[in-house]
């Protein structure tokens, strides 16, 4: 065995390095020991450690590509025996690699982004124990493991985005993402236990065996299958469950980069990778991933064309783009979905690491000026690019990558997606609504980048705001790097056929009428007003995010709150008066009898006297009857 | 040598209560807390030692001790632990230690809270070690009564409304109890009232007399767990008792309901529990909805933790109602799981309320706040909250995946109500730490005074106990295995000879 197998057979250790980074931040975050930045310290060096680790594995998983497990018992009670297992193959090393390479500049940038943080040691804690977990279901190879890592992301995640717990804007959107999220993960916890009880294991592996030759009635495949699906469904903030994600950003930008680029919203793909297999033993279900892709990658799209919040447009195509990645997985390409998360995971780190650099600008201006206005308002901005060239270059680099430009990372994967939904015969709506979001794609990221970068400064503030230190600015460039390339390295690994020259050709065609439409309304501002009069309905539905958030609001968490407040009433007024009822019942009786207990003997035999006697009457009447 | 350990178990705490009160009236606080202290360290012990030397291949009752008490009454001196009964009185010994430590700072009435505080202790310790139903009976009522002083002496504003409720209430279940007893008693014919006895009679018992006594025994043990619709008396209780009575109430005490069901009904009577399973399922997930939909609306943080623990008290119900194998050991998983979880929700409960005086979730907020809140105690709330919600790693999850594992082939319904339960908890949870947690601090509140370190020596000893069954839950299934097993398959015999008898 030499030294890169080695590296593989402790690559264990990598989720790990976080946890113990998290561990080690507990003295600081709770507050028992004073200081401010050795948990910061701690968790740069643990997380180095563990992307150096992870490299060096990689490299050897591709000089021998034999999987590696590591098992061990965990639940042995009654006919539930399941293992604490892991699998190292070069697809889990290489993702390994991506999240702790992600996490790393995430959290050299938060160094300067989070400079002036009183919570600083809680938030490298939370941070280092979202890594630890994403790490963990990465590398798991048993649905519980994957299970458990994925709950222990969603506390992590409502704990960092609700990091600043005095804003009630923040608390609220803390506890929608953990709501949201959970009512997909209760009917993915019911899945796996309906999978268990047929399957009889919970090992990847075992169950990719075991969907081969499982026969299962059509109807019950399709439940089980969906159950399964409504978790990525809710951690992927697929539609209908994709209103915690635009809110989650209520957390620290870094945070939400992580969120967005290599954690959480990819556990959900990723699991539907894991399970496909057993996905795929309803084709129906496998239509209703690709369908749920494509309405949520187009509504995103919609919804992100009317947006003015510079995170929340990004918050938005982050959902997007994850309907390609379903979209990919719904006709049963799990390759091209995971392609296009790796690359995702690059320019969206870049992209909202770059807002966060905006934000922090406008941030400091807006304190030299002692203005209030709005820093996330892309309204407010306008010019950046001469003030920060860093920021706006690798900014440009992002929106290039993700509108899918020849030959940035953006649009191999995108391409890898939109050629294998060509490919698919029954997919054709998916694949026409894939194109139409790349050009809505193209549109809105472009717009952004205009309202943001280019043309004259709207507020004294945008006039004023100065590049970033260079330890938010660095990772930035660093990540610009595989921005642009990844998508070699991707194509190595993942593209199974060539590419089409006419889906390049008419993905291309798409961007180009994307970038041309913002192009004439944000920098030629051609006069639309009475685009906009025909249109204002609709524009203003798709500001209000077409009402779903509202919907939701009015009826399933008030309605939930009304049927909370009926049962307490119930059970107050109904259940326990009931019981009161009877209490006050024997109460008011002995009221009443006690004053028969008056002490008097004369009284007592007067009663005994008149018993008897009628007592005597009743029976001499009845034997006169006989 | 043969030392009769459980003995020493059940009555180190009596005679720790009788010396303590024997004690002259001048002593101080101080004095009585540190004698309950070391008799109840005394007795943890003891049931450490007792589970170090405990066989776990053996179902059989081990540390057996039998002799005849009163035998014109068929009443027998006999107690054992087994796989079942065992994490129970772990979870008892420790419980008292920690909820002794949590009412440190009491100095009402010292020596007779203490001195209630240890025959409580005798009494649940008697009651799960029992093996015979009088002597059961006798512990189960020896506990009712330091309970209800505890909670009239030294509860809240309502505590005498409280305590004759909590009283009224337990003695109705003692009543369905004892009627049950006493039938089986005579019923059997057996001039017995030992459990292994009746369980064996020589001719079965008619069907419809075991429903009929299933039923009276699930009423009985179903004020205590409490179910949906007996259980008014238990958010009241909470309400006033104090944090430390709290602790064991929800902790200890609301075993004895489940622990009852399963080894007085289920084990005895087990045609008719093969006959009721589906009542119980169908309690059971009402009891889980019903009770966290009702933690929905509570504003007081304690009553909420009430109902929460009335709600996950439903999955020990569903874990007994499945008669198997996996759902058995979930059942008596949850058991401690809920132990631990819900009697550290209440220590925090009560954290909060020493320090903010309040319990009301619309008066408090902010409570994260480093300088003016309790982060502390936040911390810990996240941590039981989640716990509390089924969060994997810690033990609720274990517990809850084995019920429902065990529960989805026979009551998949019911299954699933449970499971939507964990949403609710967190609903309800959620609220809690973001009324009382999250936000800013209300200018009412002012700066709360930091808790002593030492307080939060018993919330770290749960923290632990709920992460590291949660990390190693084999730790627990491995004692309640072999007895859990042998259940089952009794249970499995039953239904093969009443599947035999239907198909002739």
């Amino acid at each position: 065995m030499n030294n890169a197998d080695q590296l593989v057979h402790f690559a264990w250790l990598v989720p790990l390095y976080g946890a113990l980074a998290a561990l080690l931040s507990l003295p600081w975050a709770l507050g028992l020991v004073k200081g401010q930045k050795p948990p910061a310290y701690a968790g740069l060096v643990l997380i180095g450690l563990g992307f150096i680790h992870s490299l060096f594995a990689l490299v050897g998983t591709i000089q021998n590509p034999e999987p590696v497990t590591l098992s061990l018992r965990w639940l042995t009670a009654g006919d539930v025996a399941l293992d604490f297992s892991l699998l190292f193959t070069p697809l889990t090393v290489g993702m390994l690699s991506l999240v702790t390479g992600v996490s790393f500049l995430v959290q050299v940038y938060s160094l300067g982004y989070m400079r002036d943080e009183p919570g600083l040691p809680r938030y490298y804690g939370l941070l280092n124990f979202f890594t630890a977990a994403m790490l963990g279901l990465v590398v798991s190879n048993n649905l519980i493991v994957t299970y458990g890592c994925w709950e222990l992301m969603g506390l992590c995640s409502y704990l960092l985005v609700g990091f600043w717990f005095a804003k009630p804007s923040a608390s609220a959107a803390a506890r929608k993402a953990f709501m949201t999220t959970r009512v997909g993960d209760f009917l993915l916890l019911i899945g796996i236990v309906v999978l268990y009880v047929n399957a009889g294991t919970l090992d990847f592996t075992a169950l990719g065996a075991w969907a081969e030759e499982a026969q299962l009635a059509p109807g019950f495949a399709t439940l089980l299958t969906l159950l399964l699906f409504a978790g990525p469904v809710g951690k992927s903030a697929q539609f209908p469950l994709h209103v915690w994600l635009p809110d989650a950003m209520e957390g620290p930008t870094p945070v939400s980069a992580l969120i967005h680029a290599a954690t959480m919203v990819a556990a959900g793909v990723f699991l539907v990778v894991k399970l496909e297999p057993v996905i795929a033993l309803s084709p129906l279900t496998m239509g209703v991933i690709a369908w749920t892709g494509a309405i949520t990658a187009l509504g995103a799209a919609l919804i992100a064309t009317v947006q003015n919040d510079i995170k929340r447009v990004l918050a938005y195509s982050t959902i997007s783009q994850l309907g390609y990645m379903f979209m990919a997985l719904g006709v049963g390409h799990p390759e091209a979905a995971v392609f296009h998360l790796f690359t995702h995971a690059f320019f969206k780190a870049m992209l909202f690491l770059g807002s966060g650099s905006v934000i922090h600008g406008m941030h400091e201006a807006e304190h030299t000026t002692h203005g209030h206005l709005d820093c996330q308002d892309m309204q407010n901005m306008g010019g950046l690019f001469q003030k920060m060239p860093v920021t706006g270059l690798t900014f440009g680099v992002g929106v290039l990558s993700i509108a899918g430009v020849f030959p940035l990372a953006g649009f191999w994967s995108k391409d890898s997606v939109l050629h294998a939904l060509s490919e698919s015969p029954s997919s054709l709506g998916v694949y026409s609504i894939a194109l139409i979001t790349a050009a809505l794609t193209a549109f809105y990221m472009s717009r952004q980048f205009l309202l943001t970068f280019t043309g004259k400064a709207r507020t004294p503030e945008a006039g004023m705001v100065h590049e970033s230190p260079m330890v938010m600015s660095l990772p930035l460039v660093i990540l610009m790097v595989p921005s642009v390339l990844a998508g070699y390295l991707g194509n190595l690994w993942f593209a199974k056929e060539e590419l089409a020259l006419s889906v390049a050709a008419l993905s291309t065609g798409a961007v180009v009428i994307g970038f041309t439409a913002s192009f004439l309304l944000y920098v030629m501002n051609l006069p639309v007003i009475g685009l906009q009069r025909t249109f204002a309905p609709v524009l203003q539905a798709l500001e209000n995010r077409l009402y779903i958030d509202e919907l939701y609001e009015r009826t399933v968490v008030s309605g939930l709150a009304g049927i909370g407040v009926t049962v307490a009433w119930f059970d107050k007024n109904l259940v326990d008066g009931f019981v009161n009822l009877v209490s006050a019942f024997f109460l008011a009786g002995s009221q009443i009898f006690k004053y028969v207990e008056t002490g008097k003997t004369q009284f007592y035999l007067l009663i005994v006297i008149t018993s008897v006697v009628t007592l005597g009457f009743i029976v001499s009447l009845s034997m006169a009857g006989t | 040598m043969n030392i009769p350990w459980i003995t020493a178990l059940v009555f180190l705490p009596a005679f720790g209560a009788i010396g303590l009160a024997l004690l002259p009236k001048g002593e101080d606080y101080k004095f009585a807390r540190l004698w309950s202290l070391i008799v109840s360290l005394g007795t943890l012990f003891i049931s450490l030692g007792i589970a170090f030397q405990f066989n776990l291949s053996d179902p059989a009752p081990q540390f057996r001790e039998s002799r005849p008490w009163i035998q014109q009454l068929g009443l027998n001196y006999s107690v054992s632990v087994d796989g079942i009964s065992l994490p129970l009185v772990l979870l008892t010994t420790l419980l008292v230690v920690l909820s002794i430590i949590t009412s440190w700072e009491q100095q009402k009435r010292p020596r007779m809270y203490y001195s209630m505080v240890l025959l409580l202790t005798c009494g649940v310790l008697g009651a799960f070690v029992s093996e015979d139903l009088l002597l059961f009976f006798l512990f189960y009522e020896l506990e009712l009564i330091p309970l209800y002083f505890l909670i009239a002496i030294w509860g809240g504003v309502r505590r005498e409304y409280a305590g004759t409720k909590f009283l009224l209430y337990t003695v109705l279940s003692s009543v369905f109890l004892l009627v049950a007893f006493l039938s089986a008693y005579f019923v059997s014919g057996l001039n017995t009232f030992d459990i292994h006895a009746l369980a064996n009679p020589a001719t079965p018992y008619p069907i419809a007399f075991q429903i009929f006594m299933l039923v009276l025994i699930t009423l009985g043990f179903g004020i205590k767990i409490p179910l949906v619709p007996l259980h008014t008396w238990l958010p009241d209780a909470h309400v006033e008792a104090p944090t430390a009575v709290s602790v064991l109430l929800a902790g200890v005490l609301l075993k004895l309901g489940t622990y009852g069901i399963l080894r007085f009904g289920v084990s005895i009577f087990p045609q008719a529990a093969l006959d009721l399973s589906w009542l119980l399922a169908a309690l059971a997930a009402i009891n889980v909805v019903y009770a966290s939909l009702a933690a929905l609306a509570q504003t007081d943080m304690k009553k909420m933790i009430a109902y929460s623990s009335i709600a996950h008290m439903g999955y020990v119900i569903l874990g007994v109602a499945t008669l198997g194998e996996t759902g058995l050991q979930g059942a008596v998983f949850q058991m401690i799981s809920h132990g631990v979880i819900s009697a550290l929700l209440f220590m925090l409960v009560g954290l909060v309320y020493e320090q903010a005086k309040t319990r009301d979730l619309d008066k408090l907020g902010g409570l994260f706040d480093r300088q003016k809140g309790l982060p502390l105690v936040g911390a810990f709330m996240v941590a039981a909250a989640m716990a509390n919600a089924g969060l994997p790693g810690m033990s609720g999850f274990v517990a809850e995946f084995l019920v429902f594992k065990g529960g989805y082939t026979q009551f998949p319904i019911a299954t699933a109500l449970c499971i939507f339960g964990t949403v609710l908890t967190a609903v309800y949870l959620l609220v809690l730490l973001q009324k009382a947690f999250f936000g800013s601090s209300p200018k009412a509140l002012g700066i709360l005074p930091k808790p002593n370190v030492f307080a939060y020596f018993p919330a770290t000893v749960l923290a632990f106990c709920m992460v590291g069954l949660g990390l190693f839950p084999n730790l627990m299934t491995d004692i309640s295995a072999a007895s859990v097993t042998a259940l089952a398959k009794q249970m499995q015999t039953q239904q093969t000879v009443a599947q035999t008898i239907q198909t002739r």
